[in-house]
């Protein structure tokens, strides 16, 4: 039986080195931290988001779902669905050094904390996370755009 | 009767590895996507989840391949009755917690965990269980003595 589990195993672990969809080793062996939610990140609320959004240095990852994203989103922002955090493209070829505001939609998103987390451990520097969500940019009349995925 | 148990093992063999085959091939291009799923039950994290998504394909194929070709069939039959077996689990306790969320049984976006996905994989478990215990049953062979 140990050897079947330990055959499987290998099996699963060589074919998603390859298929689109599957987790990469590096990923597996480097898991999201267990406290990512908790890391040092700056939760900011969506006034002080849209004093950054003005500034125009500050990178906006909106991690809802393509489908969402591309009814509305805040302009400039990218997207980085939470769906593919556990592939090799999540944040890939961002700017380390640049501000980054992180979103969900709902306030208080889990999602956003584990996301923000994922994006300390991967070198960003300064990451913020929108805690009222999309839903309160929304609220308040700040700019959206529609249209595009990335 | 020898010939009824033998034709059920070999009907139940047939089942097992064509539906293990099937769930193992739809879900091991879709590994991202099958975590979510399996996180979802809210028993394990997602890293743990994403381990699960890897191996889990991969033990179905193998394990359906293994059921059909009738290699080690004793080993395979418990390794079968273990996936029915934790898969019920894993469906019973989200049904008893009312959880609102997709299966991942047969894909990543499979149907919702209700009753009759309760039912389905309890037959399952019971279909694993028979086929275990006719394997099991089987008339031992008789070793030839030396002298």
């Amino acid at each position: 039986m140990s050897i079947i589990a330990l055959a499987s195993l290998i099996m699963g672990i060589s074919v998603n080195q390859f298929v689109p969809g599957g987790i990469r080793l590096k990923r597996l062996i480097s898991p999201i931290p267990a406290d990512a939610a908790s890391r040092v990140f700056i939760v900011i609320s969506a006034e002080s988001a849209f004093l950054l959004y003005k500034g125009n240095e500050t990178l906006f990852v909106d991690i809802r779902p393509h489908e969402d994203f591309g009814m509305d989103h805040i302009p400039g922002a990218l997207s980085f669905p939470y769906s593919t955090i556990l592939s090799d493209t999540f944040l890939l070829n961002l700017n380390h050094q640049k501000k980054m505001v992180i979103y969900d939609f709902d306030p208080a998103s889990k999602n956003a904390e584990i996301a923000a987390g994922t994006a300390l451990d991967l070198g960003f520097k300064q990451v913020f996370v929108m805690h009222g969500g999309f839903s309160e940019w929304l609220g308040n009349h700040y700019p959206v755009e529609s249209g595009g995925r990335s | 009767m020898k010939g009824l148990r033998r034709n059920a093992v070999i009907m139940l063999r047939l089942i097992f590895g064509a539906i293990l085959i099937y769930a193992g091939a739809v879900k091991a291009g879709s590994s991202q996507e099958f975590a979510f799923a399996i996180e979802n039950y809210r028993v394990l994290n997602l890293n743990l989840s994403a381990w699960v998504a890897v191996w889990l394909p991969s033990l179905e194929l193998l394990t359906g391949i293994l059921l059909i070709s009738g290699f080690w069939p004793k080993s395979i039959s418990i390794v079968n009755v273990i996936i029915m077996f934790i898969f019920f689990c894993m469906i019973l306790q989200a049904y008893i917690r009312n959880l609102d969320i997709v299966c991942g049984c047969f894909s990543a976006s499979s149907g919702t965990v209700n009753f009759t996905k309760l039912l389905e994989n309890g037959l399952l478990l019971a279909g694993g269980v028979i086929l275990t215990r006719l394997v099991f049953s089987g008339k031992p062979k008789i070793k030839k003595s030396a002298t």
